[in-house]
């Protein structure tokens, strides 16, 4: 998927922010042609998806399953208790000195932002990564108040320079290769052309670190608030985050209000769930506890610090008992590395900035289901992504309800009859055996001599485009059995 | 405050939660000491502890090597010149000695004060040394606070970090940042105004973000050393 090969668009709606209704089934069929893609996409979740195993599986052994229900428990009471908590974190944050400001949309929260910038007379900005901030696209709006901002994340920093879009919560640039990083270098920095991992770093290395001492303003994200003490916590691992937060003399932080935690007894155990399940690290390289700007007597650190809370559709969510659960998100994209949908029609296919099963159900929510019709059926509803989630939240249960919600309406002709065969196939030993024979025989009689069905005639072609089918044997599994002398009841 | 007034912003979360009035919140119950009782944890005996805390703290790629109080001097200049550095940042910290910096200058290492220009710290500092608050046995991670004798610079600038870590600072799990515990108060919670930024470190500074190769030292330091003050 480099950005020479993708199209800019899909059905009429550009492939990275479409902006009006889009249907993720058109969107993954492109993204299904790209082999590289698929490859690098499905190599990279799985390790990912079993370093998050491993990593729990060490650390908390048979106990694993308790933690993910107490950290669930933890978050479930925070938003049950959201005002409270939210009201003592404005308090205590301000006690210690930082500015609060609150957003209820996307548009307040990037003028407040602009305006912060525009008072300090900022000119050069550098941010670390930030979901909520890709949600309120609020990059592209400092740039058009004259302010240069710099994304210095590695991953955001490529795609930022390469005009791309994130595709994985975490692993922002699964969907890039080395090659194309090294074309974006030598065409945007002026660098020789290397296609050395290490080499790439080290020249964004030596671009940011320029960026970092002049920048007069740094923004970032937060992974939680802890209500007891006011502090803003920021979990990275490059140390960009560190920079962003300590080097110019404003911080921002944008976060979004469902982040609260009550305090940090409850925090150590999200902090131990959150790094194991995003990567397999016990936790992140950097923890950053921020709790106000510089101290009198401290050496460093920013003189002002403002915190942005964000609503943006949230208390939308908060107000939907059947979908409130999913505000107990902590972002750690194991949902996406486990779910063999996201593995193949990956991240951009969502056309939405959260992808994944996660996506699926809160993009619908916070931005409405009819620009999103289709992304609640991006599920095979497999229970891959509750098993891995470390706040147990239950995605496949909101995929169904979110369904429902598009589903008023009858079938067709053709679906209600299939449906009324399926259901007498099902409604007795006799029907099932008489309905699974006759669809053996048709299937013979379609396939010929060969053991794979390639291509089924009318509706059931869209099974078989993307995969062969396999012809049953001629004896069914049960005549098997008993010639083996198995017994039967 | 920018933005929308706090009334209105609260009362749309009421709202939404369906309450009309102030909430009568049922306190929070959970079990949090399931947490140390994983089977890795260690609970208790200081030895232990300190054993756990190196075996973590080297998986997650720092360097850790130990040291009785009285040696420190002499440690900390065979590490750093093991490690090729001729330059270092040094804390306003009563654990290093009045003749620390003659011993540095002596065995050829330039030495720098906080006083250090910030340019100068871009350029000229190899590494930086600064004095863990606390560290944290069951995850292998050192934590540095922001202060009046220490930069938050001095650990993310220079492509090199060491860490003074007196040994009796290792607590078990995280949870025990915010319980104090005998002879210890908490460094999180409890009284006492926090720092503007605790930092928990757990590594060099890494990134994967290329095709998934590991690459140490994107940012911050490529490279964590631990001294261990052992009885101290």
């Amino acid at each position: 998927m480099k950005p020479t090969s993708t199209p800019r668009s899909v059905d009429g709606e550009p492939t990275l922010f479409p902006t009006g209704v889009h249907d993720i089934r058109t969107r993954a069929d492109l993204f299904l042609q790209d082999h590289d893609l698929q490859g690098a996409v499905r190599e990279a979740t799985t390790l990912k998806d079993q370093a998050r195993r491993d990593a729990l599986g060490e650390a908390f052994g048979n106990d694993v399953d308790k933690l993910r229900s107490i950290a669930s428990e933890i978050k479930r009471h925070t938003i049950d208790h959201l005002d409270h908590y939210l009201d003592q974190w404005i308090s205590n944050a301000q006690a210690a000195g930082t500015q609060v400001h609150l957003a209820i949309d996307a548009e307040e929260a990037n003028r407040i932002v602009v305006e912060i910038a525009r008072e300090k007379n900022a000119k050069l900005c550098v941010k670390s990564k930030s979901m909520v901030t890709e949600e309120t696209h609020l990059v592209p709006q400092l740039q058009a108040a004259g302010v240069e901002t710099v994304e210095t994340d590695l991953g955001e920093f490529i795609i930022q320079i390469d005009d791309d879009a994130p595709s994985h919560i975490v692993m922002p640039m699964i969907h890039k290769d080395r090659k194309s990083v090294a074309r974006a270098f030598e065409r945007e920095l002026g660098a020789r052309y290397t296609e050395e991992p290490e080499e790439l770093t080290r020249i964004a290395r030596e671009h940011l670190r320029e960026k970092y001492r002049q920048a007069d303003l740094g923004i970032s994200g937060g992974n939680f608030l802890v209500s007891e003490s006011g502090s803003v916590v920021i979990c990275t691992n490059e140390g960009n985050g560190r920079f962003c937060t300590s080097a110019p003399k404003t911080h921002i932080a944008v976060v979004g209000i469902e982040k609260v935690v009550p305090g940090f007894d409850d925090l150590s155990l999200l902090l131990h769930l959150l790094a194991r399940s995003a990567t397999g690290q016990p936790l992140t390289c950097y923890t950053q506890i921020l709790t106000g700007p510089r101290r009198d007597g401290e050496l460093d650190g920013p003189t002002e610090m403002h915190v942005v809370l964000v609503d943006a559709g949230r208390t939308r969510i908060l107000a939907d008992p059947e979908f409130r659960e999913s505000l107990s998100c902590i972002r750690c994209g194991a949902c996406l590395n486990a779910c063999p949908v996201y593995r193949k029609a990956t991240g951009h296919a969502y056309g939405s900035v959260y992808s994944g099963p996660i996506g699926a159900v809160i993009t619908p929510l916070l931005q409405g289901l009819d620009k999103n019709p289709t992304l609640p059926e991006a599920s095979s509803l497999c229970g891959a992504c509750h098993e891995a989630c470390p706040v147990a939240i239950d995605l496949p249960r909101m995929l169904v309800a979110l369904r429902g919600r598009t589903r008023k309406r009858r079938g067709t002709l053709g679906e209600r009859f299939g449906l009324t065969l399926l259901r007498w196939s099902f409604s007795s030993v006799f029907m099932y055996r008489i309905s699974t024979g006759l669809q053996a025989f048709f299937m013979r009689c379609i396939s010929g001599e060969s053991d794979r069905l390639r291509s089924a005639p009318g509706p059931f072609s869209g099974w078989t485009r993307e995969r062969d089918l396999v012809i049953p044997d001629r004896r069914s599994f049960r005549q098997r059995w008993r010639e083996r002398g198995g017994s039967t009841r | 405050m920018k933005g929308t007034a706090r009334d209105v912003f609260f009362e749309r979360i009421r709202d939404a939660l369906n309450r009309s009035q102030q909430p009568t919140r049922e306190p929070l119950v959970v079990d949090h000491d399931l947490i140390r009782r994983g089977k890795n944890s260690v609970p208790e005996d200081p030895s232990a502890r300190s054993s756990l805390f190196k075996e973590r703290a080297i998986a997650v790629g720092m360097e850790v090597s130990c040291c009785k109080k009285n040696t420190l001097n002499k440690s900390m200049v065979d590490r750093l010149i093991r490690a090729g550095i001729s330059s270092v940042l040094l804390p306003d910290d009563p654990l290093l000695e009045n003749d620390s910096t003659q011993l540095l200058q002596d065995a050829g290492i330039a030495t720098h004060d906080n006083g250090i220009d910030i340019d100068q710290l871009y350029t000229e500092v190899d590494c930086g040394i600064t004095v863990a608050i606390v560290a944290v046995a069951s995850t292998g991670s050192v934590v540095v606070a922001s202060s009046d004798r220490e930069r938050r610079l001095a650990s993310l600038v220079p492509p090199n970090h060491l860490v003074l870590l007196p040994e009796s600072r290792i607590v078990p799990d995280l949870i025990d940042l915010s319980r104090s515990s005998a002879g210890q108060t908490a460094p999180l919670g409890g009284s006492g105004a926090l720092p503007s930024c605790l930092t928990i470190v757990t590594g060099p500074s890494k990134t994967a973000d290329i095709e998934g190769v590991l690459i140490t030292g994107v940012h911050g330091p490529g490279r964590v050393d631990i001294l261990l003050l052992e009885g101290c």
